[in-house]
């Protein structure tokens, strides 16, 4: 998990098939180990006051949503969204990030809009 | 029996009449110079122009008509029938056509069928199909006659989906009736199958690279880089990596069966896992590119991955693909009957694909000396009548005559004194075509074993025929990878050739999906050229060990995948994110959706019982369902390998602490399953033995990536999230 964060989470946005995790965050996963999820219900068991950080994988269309789910189950989570509007380039930004050890990118409150 | 003992003219081009009771043109298989006419009849009308054919170095293949047949046993007046078409020469002989189609089946008032048409409904389906067939195939082979398989509808909608029924008939036949089934194997058995290709096929640009397709307008049937071996074609494994004829990719849920190939690929892996024999010849006996486009149309694109098709191409392509089946196809794929003459004569007139199959001497497929195996029943000695000729290839002269492209590798191998003084571990790194290593989902190239380690490894990635396809040199696949010069014939194939046991690709799940197969007798280069090639992407993983992560290749299908239509490329370009490593691709624009599993046949071998069990029966579902695999000794990547269904199917949530268990309020039912190595069960188990009682645990003992695999499998299929 993220040493900068209690919690490191990554959320696949709804309508994404497994292979969004199975195949192109697969890399992604093997080198930093987030908690993953489809539903963002889980962030509410978090410890309260502990630091969150969720990386959103979402197809454009979907962003909008899943970040209004997301800030309503917990608002104070550090966002990292990685938009794409396909697997591949999806996989590509995510095995980019693997090989940089780089998990997030751009961070924002998930109450912040986009 | 051997390949070489069938009777045909090795001329793979053909076609499919027009229906039984119609007025027989001679000339529509003649001038284009058919191999092969697939004769559906309703009785002796086919006889004489069954005559005529093999006078004209023309097979038929018969197969007698009954609309909604179903399961239905032969009337015993057929065997007459047949009797008479055998004594005109005939030999190849269908029954039963695509049982898997619930129109083939009697029906009721409403068009329903009488019996649910499904590969699960044994005794209303399975059974009555292969009993009845079985019965016909041992009367054929008393008659003198070589008993089809019984062609199935390409499908990957679950019920029909091709490859569960090949493995639900199979299987049958198998529990049922092995030694009888084995005595047809060895006696003359064929398989048909109905490869309607759609557009999925391409031809490469002159300069590669091998994923890239050449716009329909620049097809061009004579020349090379074809691509007709779907689901193993760059193009779509540079889309959906490690999709293999069972599927196994979340895109190809159910099977990918849609290819010239891919059926009778299925066929004959499911033939050597169940009762490890074959090859035994396939030809298609329907099918093609189809429809055929008109001259005024747009092109068609029923696969938007693949470039899209007009009237022209589709003369181009069809030209081509009987090329490839005689120079790259698979050595049990004897032919095609395209689907059918009135298509290719009447709706339109003649199409442009008739006009450049009669400009264009056929090429001649040689077949290799491969066993059948199984064992031999007595066959009549049938004596050829008078007007069938001689073997063509006895014969030079007009027709064209091509060497394999296998064995052509072997000639070309054997002449190089580098490649056999190769050292085998530079051989996979450097010389692995990209879009192959493109098959090891997360494989890292150092993971791949050298050919010399794959001698003693049962796994490859891609079918063995498949390995010889000559590949230009050009650019790779790989999106990290730049377009590379070209390059001699890959190390690890030429010493591969060589090599005389070689194991066979196979999937792996025992359910639905076999095994992987034993490895191939061996052939010797002098009787036989050595087109297996190894192609070993990784020995099993261990555990506790760093990566040997292992290509497996795809087991059981999975659930039905309907795919919307994405854009074909030509080439795969850089996208931002791996700008930083040089060039990168652009992938197109790709939308999947799901669809639920289907239930297998055999369970697998179930998980240990866990103490801790949570105070709710296992049964019910929990409120919420983890799965954590970072546990000591456990290979996470195993999990990606082998799990994509059962993450399709119920979506854990992935954890990787034990601890976070208190995390869930005491009111909320929560299962874990938790993948840990057979050999750390005790210390997992010491450490969930204090489990709060809200919390089920859900133990995986891991032994090996197969068994994972089939556990999973068995689960998503069953809708049974926990053991």
């Amino acid at each position: 998990m993220s040493a900068a964060y209690d919690y490191h989470v990554l959320i696949l946005a709804p309508g994404l098939s497994a292979a969004w995790f199975m195949q192109a965050a697969q890399e992604y996963w093997m080198r930093f180990q987030p908690l993953v999820t489809d539903d963002p219900q889980f962030l509410k068991y978090l410890p309260a006051g502990a630091s969150v950080a969720v990386t959103l994988l979402a197809q454009p269309e979907m962003v909008e949503r899943a970040q209004r789910e997301i800030a309503a189950c917990r608002s104070d989570v550090e966002m990292d969204i990685v938009v794409a509007d396909d697997l591949p380039t999806m996989e590509a930004t995510l095995n980019a990030r693997a090989r940089a050890g780089r998990p997030f990118g751009e961070r924002r409150r998930s109450h912040e809009p986009t | 029996m051997n390949l070489r003992d069938y009777e045909w003219f090795h001329n793979p081009r053909g076609l499919h009449n027009g229906g039984p009771a119609r007025p027989f043109v001679l000339e529509r298989y003649t001038r284009p110079r058919m191999g092969w006419a697939k004769l559906v009849a309703d009785g002796d009308e086919y006889v004489g122009a069954a005559a005529q054919l093999i006078a004209q170095r023309c097979m038929p293949i018969v197969c007698l008509h009954r609309p909604d047949a179903g399961a239905t046993p032969v009337p015993a007046g057929w065997y007459d029938l047949y009797r008479t078409y055998l004594e005109a020469g005939c030999r190849w002989f269908e029954l039963y056509n695509e049982p898997n189609n619930p129109a083939r089946w009697p029906q009721r008032a409403d068009g329903s069928p009488l019996t649910p048409v499904d590969w699960k409904n044994t005794a209303g389906c399975i059974k009555p199909l292969m009993d009845n067939w079985l019965d016909w195939a041992e009367r054929l082979i008393d008659l003198g006659g070589y008993p089809a398989f019984p062609a199935l509808a390409e499908s990957d909608v679950l019920p029909q989906a091709t490859v569960y029924w090949l493995d639900a008939m199979l299987r049958y036949l198998k529990e049922t009736h092995a030694e009888r089934f084995l005595s047809v194997v060895g006696s003359g058995l064929w398989c048909a199958t109905h490869p309607y290709l759609l557009n999925r096929f391409y031809q490469e640009p002159h300069e590669g690279p091998h994923h890239a397709a050449r716009p329909p307008y620049q097809q061009r049937g004579d020349e090379a880089g074809w691509h007709f071996e779907y689901p193993y074609d760059p193009l779509i494994q540079s889309h959906d990596p490690g999709r293999t004829v069972f599927g196994a990719t979340a895109q190809a849920p159910y099977g990918a069966p849609n290819g010239l190939v891919s059926t009778g690929e299925a066929f004959q892996q499911l033939l050597k896992h169940h009762f490890d024999v074959g090859p035994v010849p396939v030809i298609g006996t329907a099918g093609g590119i189809t429809p055929i486009p008109r001259t005024d149309e747009a092109p068609l694109q029923p696969d938007a991955l693949y470039p899209p098709y007009d009237h022209q191409s589709h003369a181009e392509a069809t030209l081509a693909l009987m090329r490839w089946i005689a120079v790259s196809g698979p050595p049990w794929l004897f032919g095609l009957t395209l689907s059918d003459e009135v298509e290719y004569y009447e709706k339109q007139g003649e199409v442009l694909a008739i006009r450049r199959l009669v400009e264009t001497p056929p090429t001649f497929k040689e077949v290799p000396a491969l066993e059948t195996g199984g064992t031999e029943r007595r066959r009549p000695v049938m004596e050829r009548p008078e007007s069938v000729p001689p073997a063509l290839l006895e014969e030079a002269g007009e027709v064209e005559e091509a060497v394999p492209d296998w064995l052509a590798e072997i000639e070309a191998s054997t002449e190089t004194e580098e490649v056999a003084a190769l050292p085998p571990s530079t051989a996979p790194e450097e010389a692995i075509p990209d879009w192959l290593t493109e098959f090891a989902l997360g494989v890292e190239e150092s993971d791949l074993i050298t050919a010399d380690e794959a001698g003693a490894a049962p796994e490859e990635g891609v079918p063995d025929w498949l390995a010889e396809l000559e590949r230009a040199p050009g650019e790779t696949l790989a999106p990290s990878e730049p377009a590379e010069a070209e390059e001699e014939l890959p190390d690890w194939l030429s010493e591969a050739l060589g090599i005389e046991e070689v194991p066979k690709m196979a999937p792996k799940a025992e359910e639905v999906i076999p095994p992987a197969a034993e490895a191939e007798e061996a052939v010797t280069a002098e009787e036989v050229p050595d087109w297996l090639a190894e192609i070993d992407l990784a020995a099993e993983a261990t555990p506790s060990t760093a990566p040997e992560a292992v290509l497996e290749p795809p087991p059981a299908p999975m659930p039905t995948l309907e795919e919307e239509v994405p854009t074909w490329l030509a080439e795969i370009v850089s996208t931002e994110g791996a700008e930083e490593e040089g060039e990168t691709p652009e992938a197109p624009e790709l939308a999947f959706t799901e669809m639920p599993p289907a239930p297998p046949e055999e369970a697998p071998v179930t998980p240990a019982a866990m103490p801790g069990a949570a105070p709710f029966p296992p049964t019910a579902e929990p409120d919420m369902h983890w799965l954590l695999m970072a546990t000591p000794g456990f290979e996470p990547r195993w999990f990606f390998l082998a799990g994509g269904r059962y993450w399709e199917t119920f979506r854990p949530t992935i954890v990787t602490e034990w601890s976070l268990v208190t995390l869930i309020p005491a009111d909320k039912r929560l299962a874990v399953t938790i993948l840990v190595s057979a050999d750390m069960v005790g210390l997992i188990e010491a450490q969930v033995k204090d489990a709060p009682p809200n919390v089920q645990v859900d133990l995986i003992p891991v032994v090996s990536l197969d068994e994972l695999r089939a556990e999973l499998d068995w689960r998503a299929i069953t809708g049974k999230r926990l053991g």
